[in-house]
Formats: C-alpha cells, structure tokens, sequence
C-alpha cells in the first residue's frame, strides 16, 4: 500500500502537534517524539521531529534552554514563544476549519450513499 | 551513564561515529549549522537516555547494548529532509575532492561557520599523541624565550632599552603575523602543517600586549599614569578582540580541515551518496 499520501498529510501537520505538545509544559526533545509516537496515526520518530524542532528553533518559534542531564549531553527543554503561540493559534484555527470542511463534505458523501 | 565503565571508550566512539554520520548527511544537504548541531545534540541526549533506560531495567552496560540501540533508531540517511532548505546557502563548497571517481556526482560539501567551541570540543577530541611532536617542542620554546627576554629587558632600570625592544617586537609581531596570515590564505583550507602559522597568528595579540607593556613602563616616567592606564585598557580590550576574531577565523579552516579528511575515504563512491563509517 502506497502511504506516501499518508506521510505527506502527517508532515503536515506536525508543526501544528509539535507546538500543541509544547505549549502544554515545557519539555524536551525525546519526550515530544515519545508523545506524538503514541497517538495513533502519528507515528512519528526523531528523524522527524528533531530537525523540525531545530528549524521552529532557528524560525523563533521555539525557545529552549540547556539542562544538566545526571547522564549524557545536557537536555535542551522547549517551550513556545511569543511569535510561536501565535502561529499555534493560527494553526489551530486553521485546522478547525479544514476539519470542519472536510467532515462536512464526507458527511455529505456518507448521506448520498445511505440514501 | 559512568564513563569509568569497562568499554566506556569504545562506547563513546561508537555514540561519536553514529552522531558524526548524522552530522555529515545534515552538513551534505545544506543544514544550517545551528540546526546540525541541535539536532545531533537531540540524539546523542536520546541514546544516553535509552541507555539509562535499558541499565535501570537490569541491562548490563556493553557495546552490544548500544549497538542495540542505535540500531533500533532512525538511519542517518533519514535525517536528510526530502527537500533541500530554501534559505541561501550560508556557506560555500571548499572540498577538494579530486580523488574521487566522479566528481561531478558528488554533493556539494558546504563551508561551515563553526563556533570557538566547536572548534575547541574537536581539537580535544583529537587523537592524543604519546610524545609531543617537535613542532610543540618548538613552539613553546619560541614563546618561552620571547617571555624570557620580556622579563629581562623589561625590568626597572631599562627605560630606554625597553622602549626599543618594544618597538622592535611590535615590528617583529606584526611581520611574523602578516607572514602567518598569508600563509594560512594560501593553505586551500587545510591547515595541516600550517601549526607554526597558526600560532603565529594567534601570538600577534600577546606581541603587541608586550611591546605596548613595555612601552609604558618607559612612558610611565614621566607621570602620565591616567592616560596610560586608559590606553593599556583599551588595549587589553582591543587585543582580547583580536583573539576572539583570529579564533574564529581559524575555526573555520581548521574545522574544514577536519570534515576534508573525514570525507576523504566516503566520497570514493560513483553515485555521489557519502557512505561508510566516519573516522
């Protein structure tokens, strides 16, 4: 089965979970792939999420700061900035219309065949 | 994870290698040095958690359990995104890569900027010698004696003849200097057996600290204080500048330097895709 579609719409999409995951607490690298790798059709990994969190980074989007790690390099802790939160709520509100659209033209379709 | 583990070496490597891939593949496609290094900061900090992980689950610390974890991640390959960056290029190809078969297939291998500690980090890393070459041997003779003769015709009582041999040491500087810098232009970007160069580079600003220390000492005199006080730390100011903007100008080829012989063995293949095991 070809998912290149698939892959296509969830790239997407990511900046908008991303910046959701984000803008609940403050968090690092790893954990964002941990938490978007367990919501169904996700599925993402850190080849992924890593080099988009260093380009929301270098966009400003993203702010992070260096923890010391009791083991390894120190952890870089993410958090949203002004300039992020705004294209979340941009995002967001994007996302409800397309969903809103979407599930209105597939309800239509649903409708037609039923009837 | 205790680095005073048996095997800890060969652990850090093997961590080193998989992340110096990744690097390379990010460096190949253009990646923004910035988001190079945080993205391989992200996995290193991800295997060192996964190895935390797998050691509180009861593992026992060994190659073959790192190995199991990376392994159990993304390629390197993967890291390359499908589309190339739209910002410009904020480097530009300084490889030579003639050795390879085709060089027209192969990827452009962009100039970075890399940071004083970027710079420092690798020259610790380096592979350490058991006994210091004759170069070393040379340079800190060099700059033991100009400290030497510092001392000596600096003491009180020297005025006039400090003032001369300052003057003479600012000469002396910036010739061996301009000479160093001209040197290293002309090196192609690699600095191997540019050391000599290198340090003289890097001495211009001690040079002229000592001329001008020297100076002073004759200047002081005649009662200026105030005003010598002031130069000697604009001075200070200006040659800790100096320093700062040789370091990264040096950073960059030696850096280069560094990424050249790492590609040296990598660029061999015919479909221009960097392959292989980094050194």
């Amino acid at each position: 089965m070809d998912t290149t579609w698939l892959s296509q719409m969830r790239k997407g999409i990511l900046e908008l979970c991303v910046l959701a995951v984000v803008t609940r607490e403050e968090t690092y690298g790893y954990a964002i792939v941990e938490t978007l790798g367990k919501i169904p059709g996700m599925e993402v990994t850190e080849s992924t999420i890593y080099p988009l969190l260093a380009r929301l980074c270098s966009e400003g989007l993203l702010k992070h700061r260096m923890e010391k790690s009791p083991s390894g390099p120190a952890r870089r802790y993410y958090s949203l900035s002004t300039l992020g939160n705004q294209r979340l709520n941009d995002l967001s509100s994007a996302w409800g219309t397309i969903v809103d659209s979407v599930s209105s033209l597939l309800l239509q379709r649903e409708t037609s065949i039923a009837s | 994870m205790d680095m005073n583990e048996p095997h800890s070496i060969e652990i850090t490597n093997l961590i080193s290698a998989f992340v110096d891939r990744i690097e390379q593949v990010l460096l190949n496609r253009g990646t923004p040095r910035a988001e190079r290094t945080s993205i391989c900061q992200e996995v290193e900090t991800q295997i060192h958690m996964l190895i935390e992980r797998r050691i509180e689950s009861g593992a026992e610390l060994n190659i073959d359990l790192v190995n199991g974890i990376i392994e159990s991640m993304d390629p390197p390959e993967s890291y390359a995104p499908e589309t190339p960056p739209t910002a410009e290029p904020i480097i530009e190809p300084v490889l030579q890569t003639g050795a390879a078969p085709d060089a027209s297939k192969q990827p452009e291998m962009p100039k970075s900027k890399p940071s004083v500690v970027d710079t420092v980090r690798k020259f610790l890393d380096r592979p350490k010698r058991t006994t210091p070459s004759l170069d070393w041997v040379a340079i800190c003779g060099l700059a033991a004696t100009c400290f030497g003769l510092f001392l000596i015709v600096a003491r009180p009582g020297r005025g006039d003849g400090a003032a001369i041999f300052g003057v003479f040491f600012i000469m002396a500087g910036v010739t061996a200097s301009a000479f160093s810098f001209w040197r290293i232009r002309h090196a192609n970007g690699l600095l191997t057996g540019q050391r000599i160069a290198s340090i003289g580079v890097l001495m211009l600003p001690f040079l002229l600290v000592n001329a001008l220390l020297i100076a002073i000492l004759f200047a002081t005199r005649f009662g200026i204080v105030l005003g010598v006080l002031t130069v000697v730390v604009m001075l200070i100011y200006s040659n800790y500048y100096l320093l700062q903007r040789a370091l990264r100008w040096l950073s960059v080829y030696s850096v280069n330097t560094a990424e050249a012989e790492r590609l040296k063995p990598e660029v061999m293949a015919d479909n221009g895709v960097l392959s292989g095991v980094v050194n």
